[in-house]
């Protein structure tokens, strides 16, 4: 009897054992099962996040190819160009230019599973193919009379520059502080599906001045009247001229 | 007399007029910025919050 019940007792245990065990083992190995297939982990990624590119096998296990999203495939600059000072009544040129820069070194980079592959084999997906690329600016300003008033577009092509022209005109004296705006317009080819997106907004400051209460056009009227006055006045010898031209049409 | 005031006054009108000439017709000092732009600040919108 006593027999009976130690195999018992033995037989409990060793079904406990087993038992937990198994689950163990079940709940150790559940990570495991995706990993040893890419399906499910390659479906939880966005597909707009990642394009398919030619990057060559880094080696160590499976080759895993990174996708970029695309992009314009070029660094740019933005140029802008205003008078920082500005004669009452006078009018500008502010400039605003999105030109390639030819020096800017782009290096396609990617980061595969920690370790860090630089190259010229990632192929970036070039944003101009797939897209109308717009180019709008606006320069917004309190104050001021600007020209023109609204948004500017222009389309943007790869390698080419493109140039806002605002004329401005400050009403009167004073410091005028304004912004301007730069974005850029993507039009899918495909479905016309339209996004922006603020590239540059920088921050203006133009200074209105006169000189001794004159405006610019003000300034240069008296001035020639006042050159040709002043010289016909202060001439020295102006009195001496006068007399020798009298003289000479009395001899005629 | 008379000549001399009148010399006098010539030459103060005519520097007048001169500075008003000078500083009417003077080129205006321009601000030139530059800023580089990365391609990837040139991306599309929906892309980049898609990444980030």
């Amino acid at each position: 009897m006593k027999t009976y019940g130690f195999f018992l007792r033995l037989f409990l245990i060793l079904l406990t054992a087993l038992t937990l065990f198994a689950c163990g083992g079940m709940y150790s190995a559940a990570p495991e099962a995706p990993a040893s297939t890419d399906q499910p982990a390659a479906e939880e990624i966005p597909p707009t996040q990642f394009v398919s590119t030619a990057l060559p096998n880094t080696g160590g296990g499976e080759s895993v190819i990174p996708t970029l999203p695309p992009a314009i495939p070029e660094r740019r600059r933005i140029t802008l160009e205003f008078p920082p000072q500005i004669r009452a009544g006078d009018s500008d040129i502010v400039r605003l230019t999105l030109e390639v820069d030819d020096l800017g070194n782009l290096t396609p980079t990617a980061e595969v599973g920690g370790n860090l592959v630089t190259g010229e084999t990632v192929e970036i997906p070039n944003l101009y193919e797939t897209h109308n690329v717009i180019a709008e600016a606006r320069f917004d300003i309190a104050g001021m009379q600007v020209s023109p008033s609204g948004l500017a577009s222009q389309p943007l092509s790869q390698g080419q520059s493109v140039s806002f022209y605002w004329s401005i005109r400050p009403d009167g004296v004073g410091v005028y502080r304004g912004t301007v705006w730069l974005y850029l317009r993507f039009r899918e080819r495909s479905s016309g599906a339209e996004s922006q997106k603020a590239v540059s907004a920088q921050p203006v400051e133009i200074e209105a001045v006169n000189f001794l209460g004159l405006s610019g056009d003000l300034a240069r009227s008296f001035g020639v009247v006042g050159s040709i006055a002043g010289t016909v006045i202060g001439f020295p010898f102006l009195e001496d001229i006068v007399r020798f031209f009298f003289r000479r049409q009395k001899r005629k | 007399m008379s000549r001399r005031i009148r010399i006098f006054l010539g030459v103060v009108l005519l520097a007048i007029s001169i500075s008003l000439l000078i500083w009417g017709f003077a080129p205006t000092r321009r601000e030139i910025r530059t800023q580089p732009i990365a391609p990837n600040e040139m991306q599309l919108p929906y892309l980049i919050e898609s990444v980030s």
